[in-house]
């Protein structure tokens, strides 16, 4: 039963991510197209029909590739390259990074208090260092059921994790090829990133994060911190 | 033992797989490995269905078959494909008519959903092949043919769908789950892992 649960809740996050970048090309689009449009009712208050021409092949252009169960949304380079999107699905993990940073920190002490552990209370010992442990181990056995399998840091604020079969990635594929692949899930990266960032944010970090794909399914995350060691 | 190919059909009845693997040891007969020919039980047509299926298959195992032995998404248009679901869609009707359920008190009642009644098909064999068959509640259909004396494939079926369908094609966030017709399952994750699956099986080697 709790196996179950957990896949259920593994599955969660899957479709999570997989919804979110096409959610956020459609507002990105969407919010694009509402721009042209007010441009237009600006200059020609009165031409109503043009202005409903306007409105009408809008929405005609998202319909065309734009129906359930599809990803003809996602062929289009420019969507997934797009930096108000990749933004947008930053920004998405960064506050899911801040709650779940918040949940665990609060699970784990109060783990620790129910079995009357002796481990050190993780408030009092945070420092940089043991907040990228806390990433590496629980985060990341909590989000995708797997530890992180490395942690270098070069001791003045920059940190390299790697995960050499990243669950969030590891089940996509295109049908075009490798190369392909990896450039599409180049966007969808943005999402861990964001979650990791929003974690740091909330412990009082601040940080600049980018994903790289080192060898299909293994991902780095690589991390330059601002605080001061 | 052998199985012969496999074959997965959506919910608007286009077939979206196909696969299927080279017989180990060519025999007489088994050149096509259709489960329609030396039929002598089933079909009417089965003079036509050989001639056409082998011309399409010497045209196209030249053209796009480069992922092992065998043809991959080749045949999923031709009437192979089309008479292989059309008898799995009959038998799975018969099947059901057959089988009037106790607490239902007009088995003749036609608004029955075939789906809904436990009468499933399962398999069906000829003297020289047996059809493995498998319905999901969403109406994917899959079916393994092999020779008549294999083994019950219905974990592998499930093992197909629950695992590999459901990872590479449902989990895959650059791979369509509503199939047009002309698009087929065909992303390297998906065609591989089911053939190593497949491949691995007792009941492919043996």
């Amino acid at each position: 039963m709790s196996s179950l649960i957990s896949e259920v809740n593994a599955t969660c996050l899957d479709l999570l991510l997989i919804e979110m970048v096409p959610l956020a090309i459609r507002v990105t689009k969407d919010l694009e197209n509402e721009n042209v449009i007010t441009k237009e009712e600006n200059f020609e208050e009165t031409d109503l029909i043009g202005k409903l021409n306007i409105k009408d092949g809008a929405t005609k252009e998202l319909n065309i590739d734009d129906k359930h169960g599809r990803i003809d949304l996602l062929e289009d380079q420019d969507n997934l390259g797009n930096n108000d999107v990749i933004y947008r699905i930053e920004s998405y993990g960064y506050n899911i990074g801040l709650r779940v940073g918040e949940l665990l920190n609060y699970k784990l002490n109060n783990d620790e208090f129910a079995n009357g552990l002796n481990r050190q209370n993780l408030k009092l010992n945070m420092d940089i260092l043991n907040i990228m442990k806390f990433i590496c181990r629980d985060i990341w056995k909590n989000l995708y059921g797997k530890q992180m399998d490395n942690l270098r840091t070069n001791h003045r604020g920059a940190f390299v994790l790697i995960d050499h079969n990243f669950k969030g990635i590891s089940k996509m594929n295109s049908a075009k090829g490798e190369e392909i692949t990896n450039e599409k899930i180049k966007t969808y990266l943005w999402f861990p990133c964001g979650i990791i960032r929003g974690i740091l944010s909330s412990l009082g970090v601040d940080s600049s994060i980018q994903a790289e794909i080192t060898q299909f399914p293994g991902v780095s995350f690589n991390i330059q911190t601002k605080m001061q060691t | 033992m052998a199985i012969y190919s496999c074959w997965i059909f959506n919910r608007h009845c286009n077939c979206v797989y196909s696969r299927e693997w080279e017989p180990k040891i060519p025999t007489a007969g088994s050149r096509l490995f259709s489960p329609f020919t030396n039929n002598s039980s089933t079909s009417t047509s089965t003079n036509s269905t050989t001639t056409s299926s082998s011309t399409v298959n010497q045209t196209a195992s030249t053209s796009k078959n480069e992922l092992g032995n065998g043809l991959t998404n080749v045949s999923n248009q031709n009437d192979k494909a089309k008479l292989l679901f059309g008898a799995i869609f009959s038998l799975r009707n018969i099947a059901s008519k057959l089988y009037s359920p106790k607490n239902n008190h007009d088995p003749n009642d036609e608004s029955i959903n075939p789906n809904s009644i436990s009468n499933y098909l399962t398999t069906f064999s000829t003297n020289n092949y047996r059809v493995h068959y498998f319905e999901s509640a969403s109406n994917w259909k899959i079916a393994l043919i092999s020779d008549p004396k294999c083994q019950d494939l219905q974990s592998a079926l499930n093992f197909i769908y629950v695992q590999l369908f459901n990872d590479f094609v449902v989990k895959n966030a650059l791979s369509q789950i509503d199939f047009d017709e002309g698009e087929y399952i065909d992303n390297p994750a998906f065609i591989n892992g089911l053939d190593n699956y497949v491949t691995s099986l007792p009941a492919f080697t043996s």
